[in-house]
């Protein structure tokens, strides 16, 4: 369990991933407009919204994956859209929302492609890639299955593989499209703990979209909240993460239970007068 | 994992198919055996091994198409004519001959029904939006529906003595097939820069949006996958005409010996590809000698069994 809330760095670095005036767009609705956002290194920034806000869509574009129709994004203090997708996948790694593997491949051959953009066009990976690999693989705890092919691991192994992809990459900012889904509470922690830990020592950042609040209360140093409409908020997490903001950003009522240690967000729900299973 | 672990197998694909030669070179008119007089020196220096040399290199030519194709329609059951290649070929070659353009060799027609095929379902099959595997398959079935309406006509209309040579085209057939020594370096060529290219085919395998995460450029690369492997498929079928299931099957069997990495599969399929094709078209020319089968027919008896077999195979797995 983790002690407390994150607590971000007050020490002014020059972000490593800025946008200004952002404004993406999905199928004509737009998701985001005018967005300034700057993740400096040892920032974890969470963003939260109701089903179809946009967290994909904006985590892609932030990724220079899926065009935007305003405003520019910056890397380390370079025009991204003035890099080439080498260039970027150097400081920058996402894991998206699906991974399919459509052929058969080891773990650790599948871990190994995050070097990729670290390795000449016409080089091979050193021993210092396939031991990057097998670190990201015990990082997810698969370096037992690293022979193993990736078609036969489970959905939340398959999960935590992709996950390696993106670690054994190590870039310096990480997109991360719910990074906990198909994992179990044991695994949800370790890996947040890991992602966490390398954002706070090796002073990297991270933007991850959660759909559990409570793990944003624990893993994130601030949060930004979409509301579907284009409408956003922005802010360190003790400020933002309330009862009252939450309720307002999913549209249904949400109350904070606390005991000594933390606080944590339930959703008040049930039918009144109804209880479960004497419908 | 490393290269060295996977040489002995690279070894016996290499003298697999160094051996499918020398067997098509001594097999012939259903006896097998040493050639001793001048004349049957000549017939295996003169017409056994242009041949094989051809079904080597249409082999390995279309194995490789073949693992191309998987990769860019990110589908291990994709096959080089999914895309209506084939349909183009035969339908310009077809009409060639019926229009009677003796002046241009069938095979040059051949080869650019296949390429204007290509460009067809390329521009159609790409939307405005990101890359569609999803659309290209289906342009690409429709369009060889519209080639194949197209050799119906053809075949109607067309007197009884040209049937059988049109009938080569449609079938695949290495009876008429003659290729020049120089044709093995021309692949050797085409396999060494693909492996040279090999890591970003590895990584393209995953698909766009992770492909582009990972460094590459998604689009550019999928186009010039896209025009290698038309133009490997182009090739093969000017030769020989449509052989089917070389190209399916022999990279998939290859990913169950050697695995996905392409640095290792693409000169598998290659080697694997043009033995394959060497040993059935042996057996084409000797399974009812002095009658001669178009290798195209004995493929097609081989590969779809095997095809369902794996498609088993993958489908239990899952």
């Amino acid at each position: 369990m983790k002690p407390k809330a994150p607590t971000r760095n007050s020490e002014t670095t020059s972000p490593l991933l800025e946008c200004r005036d952002l404004r993406v767009s999905i199928g004509g609705q737009c998701v985001v407009d005018a967005l300034n956002l700057a993740a400096g290194p040892g920032q974890s920034i969470g963003i939260l919204g109701p089903n179809g806000a946009g967290k994909t869509t904006l985590l892609l574009a932030l990724a220079g994956v899926r065009p935007h129709d305003n405003g520019s994004i910056s890397l380390n203090g370079q025009e991204m859209a003035s890099l080439s997708r080498r260039e970027i996948a150097r400081e920058l790694g996402m894991l998206t929302q699906n991974t399919r593997f459509a052929f058969d491949a080891s773990a650790l051959e599948v871990a190994l492609s995050g070097r990729h953009p670290h390795i000449g066009a016409l080089g091979r990976e050193s021993a210092a890639d396939l031991e990057a690999a097998r670190q990201a693989l015990r990082d997810v705890e698969l370096e037992s299955l690293a022979e193993r092919s990736c078609r036969e691991l489970s959905g939340g192994e398959q999960r935590r593989l992709a996950l390696a992809v993106v670690l054994a990459q190590n870039p310096s900012v990480m997109l991360l499209d719910e990074p906990t889904n198909h994992l179990d509470p044991a695994h949800q922690v370790a890996i947040l703990d890991r992602l966490w830990l390398r954002v706070h020592h090796q002073r990297r950042c991270q933007v991850i979209a959660l759909h559990d609040v409570n793990l944003a209360t624990c893993y994130c140093t601030d949060v930004l909240m979409l509301f579907g409409d284009g409408r956003w908020d922005f802010g360190p997490t003790p400020e933002m993460l309330t009862a009252a903001r939450l309720s307002r950003l999913f549209g249904c009522e949400i109350r904070a239970v606390s005991d000594h240690r933390q606080t944590v967000f339930a959703v008040a729900g049930g039918v009144q007068d109804v209880e479960p299973g004497v419908r | 994992m490393s290269a060295g672990s996977h040489a002995p197998i690279m070894a016996g694909l290499t003298a697999l198919a160094a051996g499918s030669v020398l067997l098509a070179l001594l097999l012939g008119n259903g006896s097998f055996g040493w050639p001793t007089t001048e004349v049957d020196w000549r017939i295996v220096s003169e017409i056994r091994l242009p041949r094989a040399l051809a079904a080597l290199v249409t082999g390995s030519l279309l194995a490789l198409a073949g693992t191309l194709m998987q990769v860019l329609l990110r589908n291990p059951l994709a096959d080089p004519y999914v895309l209506g290649v084939s349909g183009g070929a035969a339908t310009f070659a077809l009409g060639g001959m019926l229009l009677g353009l003796s002046m241009v060799p069938t095979e040059l027609l051949a080869f650019a029904g296949a390429l204007v095929s290509s460009i067809i379902v390329f521009v159609l099959g790409q939307g405005s939006g990101p890359w569609s595997t999803a659309r290209m398959l289906l342009t690409g079935v429709v369009v060889a529906a519209g080639w194949g309406a197209l050799i119906s006509l053809m075949l109607a209309l067309g007197d009884d003595q040209s049937l059988r040579g049109m009938l080569f085209w449609l079938m695949g057939d290495l009876g008429y097939a003659r290729v020049s020594p120089w044709w093995l370096l021309l692949v050797i060529g085409i396999t060494v820069v693909l492996m040279l290219r090999a890591r970003s085919l590895n990584i393209l395998a995953a698909g766009e949006t992770q492909a582009a995460l990972l460094g590459e450029n998604p689009r550019r690369r999928y186009t010039e996958i896209y025009v290698a492997a038309s133009a490997l498929t182009a090739l093969a079928v000017s030769i020989a005409g449509t052989i089917g299931f070389v190209g399916l099957i022999v990279p998939h069997l290859m990913r169950l010996v050697v695995g996905a990495d392409h640095r290792r599969l693409l000169p598998a399929a290659a080697l694997f590809g043009g033995a394959f094709l060497v040993l059935a078209d042996a057996l084409a020319r000797n399974l009812f000698s002095p009658r001669q089968l178009p290798v195209g027919v004995l493929t097609a008896l081989i590969g779809v069994p095997l095809f369902l077999l794996l498609l088993n195979r993958s489908g239990g797995r899952k």
